[in-house]
């Protein structure tokens, strides 16, 4: 067999397929392709499509590159933020995904060679593929917004990766006095997970009215319309009414540059002083797809829809935050099925049968209290190759719904995250 | 030829092991060693094409199913689990998500976006009682 990490030449686990208990589905040359399959990033996206792929093509050799020893998830990072979770709580590894014969390389992927298909690592390796599959999520466009860059960060987290950033965060609102003034400036589209600012504002603001009844938390937003706003809005003017408030774009709510130094952040119309800063600043896709080719001009990857490919590069995949794939939202949940799409199209693929469209989903829950949620579904078509919304599905939970359905939904986000996380991970 | 799964499937695509064990092949394939690469085509696209498409896991029904198992575990109480239900049941309980209008979970919103046929074909799939 040939194998996709060539510095070590180690053999991958082959020895899984040793057991015939359920020969049912035997699918001889199906199963048999060997193809050299490498994967980059193991995040929602990466990680699924790592392990569906060898699910798909138990033969084939599949290359995990991700440089994190552990990958700590940001769906539900906003509680930690608020200090109702642990942050050992959002923490998976890859040993399920070693176990189940992927070989997990613990380094960064630092370029990719299309035409040679391969990617050079931080170490000085090279692997080599047939088929590539990038899910590198998001990186900050450093800079975009005035003042903020990598060390501007450390004073004014993003907190839109999960890790040390949500720890910080999290210090700084304990750290902050009763009576101090937290700003949060949320982003234009596209960015990572469209409702993520506004739950984080939620349980902030929960935060804040229950350990420190005299402060207060603003978001300056750079829209006038964001995801779940009725529901948000809803749910603040119930909750939050004295520990919340939003600026939207029409009311000067843009934040046109920020200094870490005076913890300021300016509009077009004033500088505002915060004691904490919560700066969610534009975004992009994670740098190596820039590297890789598959980056358009927005700094995001275009993506034929039926199987994730993309159109710029010959065998390359792109699927999760990185991508192009609107109206699907760039959302765990959207990742993970693309992870397992693109896994599924590209068995077929190597099967000799066209990529073949499909209906997909997504649901996102947000939490607006520690026990209330509300969520946003939607349901697309990939005809064509073009992600399209099918009319008359998804959409909100219903305005003005009583307690229990909040309730519900907040037990459902808690039942998704499980079960989500053991489906990527290995639970 | 009519497969026999049950919900477990969903269960064992998660525990990838199993599921490898599940599509065990026998001896490995000869592959040749090293080589340039070739998008993995180590057998006749035909003779692959044929395999394939018979097999279950790559064909529609499948395809549709993806979106169910990332919040549908085997075991639940606030997302209910899909084990040991049967087609008819899956099939009438879809079916009613997709015609109550007033129904508040996400799951009539959802299936108002699958045609009948789907409906009927995740069902099927999922209870393990999908004709090939
Ligand atoms: C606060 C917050 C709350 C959220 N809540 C939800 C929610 O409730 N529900 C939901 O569905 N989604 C939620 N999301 C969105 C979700 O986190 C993302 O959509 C999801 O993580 C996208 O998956 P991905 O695979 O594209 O990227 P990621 O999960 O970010 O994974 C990318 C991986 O690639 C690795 N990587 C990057 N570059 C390289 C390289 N060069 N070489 C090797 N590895 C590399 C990274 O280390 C990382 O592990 C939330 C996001 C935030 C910020």
């Amino acid at each position: 067999m040939t194998h996709a990490f060539l510095p070590h030449r180690r053999s991958v686990l082959t020895g899984l397929a040793g057991t015939a208990a359920m020969a049912a589905f035997a699918p001889q040359a199906f199963s048999q392709t060997s193809a050299r399959l490498v994967v980059v990033g193991g995040g929602f996206g990466g990680a699924t499509a790592a392990r569906f792929l060898k699910t798909y093509l138990p033969n084939a050799s599949v290359t995990l590159i991700e440089p994190n020893a552990a990958y700590h998830a940001c769906p539900f990072s906003n509680l930690v933020i608020a200090g109702l979770r642990d942050i050992e709580a959002q923490r998976f590894g890859y040993d399920s995904l070693r176990a189940a014969g992927i070989e997990v390389v613990a380094q960064r992927a630092i370029d990719v060679d299309p035409a040679r298909r391969t990617v050079s690592l931080e170490g000085g390796g090279e692997a080599v593929y047939d088929k590539l599959v990038l899910s590198p999520g998001i990186d900050i466009r450093w800079g975009a917004l005035e003042g903020y860059d990598e060390a501007a960060a450390e004073v004014m987290p993003h907190a839109w990766k999960a890790g040390p950033q949500t720890t910080l965060l999290r210090q700084q609102l304990e750290a902050m006095e009763d009576g101090g003034l937290v700003v949060m400036s949320a982003p234009a589209a596209p960015f990572r997970c469209p409702p993520g600012p506004y739950e984080r504002a939620s349980l902030i603001a929960h935060y804040l009215k229950t350990q420190k009844p005299n402060a207060k938390l603003l978001i300056l937003d750079a829209k006038d319309v964001f995801s779940k706003k009725p529901l948000f809005l809803e749910a603040w003017a119930e909750h939050y009414p004295e520990h919340l408030e939003w600026r939207g774009a029409a009311d000067f709510g843009r934040v046109v540059s920020v200094d870490p130094a005076s913890m300021t952040l300016s509009t077009d119309f004033e500088d505002i002083q915060a004691d904490v800063a919560n700066v969610i600043p534009p975004q992009k896709a994670g740098e190596i797809a820039e590297r890789a080719g598959v980056a358009d001009e927005t700094g995001w990857c275009p993506i034929n829809g039926l199987d994730f490919s993309s159109p710029l590069q010959k065998d390359i995949h792109v699927i999760g935050d990185a991508t192009i794939a609107a109206p699907m939202p760039k959302s765990a949940f959207s990742a993970n099925l693309q992870g397992k799409l693109c896994a599924m199209q590209i068995a077929r693929i190597l099967s000799g049968l066209e990529p073949q469209a499909t209906v997909l989903a997504n649901t996102c829950y947000s939490y607006v209290t520690p026990d209330a949620a509300v969520s946003i579904t939607g349901v697309y078509g990939n005809e064509g190759g073009t992600p399209t919304s099918k009319e008359g599905a998804g959409g909100l939970s219903p305005e003005g719904a009583p307690g229990d359905v909040r309730q519900a939904e907040a037990a459902q986000a808690e039942a998704w995250f499980q079960t989500i996380t053991a489906e990527v991970f290995g639970g | 030829m009519r497969q026999r799964r049950t919900a477990a499937f969903l269960t064992s695509l998660v525990a990838g092991g199993l599921f490898l064990a599940a599509c065990d092949a026998g001896p490995e394939a000869a592959a040749p060693e090293s080589g340039p690469p070739d998008s993995g085509a180590d057998a006749p696209a035909s003779t692959k094409a044929e395999d394939a498409e018979g097999h279950p896991t790559l064909q529609r029904p499948a395809a549709l199913a993806l979106s169910c198992s990332g919040c549908h575990a085997t075991a639940g109480e606030a997302i209910p689990s899909l084990e040991s239900q049967t087609q008819a049941t899956l099939e009438e309980k879809l079916t009613a998500y997709r015609t109550e209008t007033d129904g508040t979970t996400v799951m009539h919103r959802l299936m108002r976006g699958y045609s009948e046929a789907d409906i009927a074909a995740i069902s099927a799939y999922i209870a393990g009682e999908a004709d090939q």
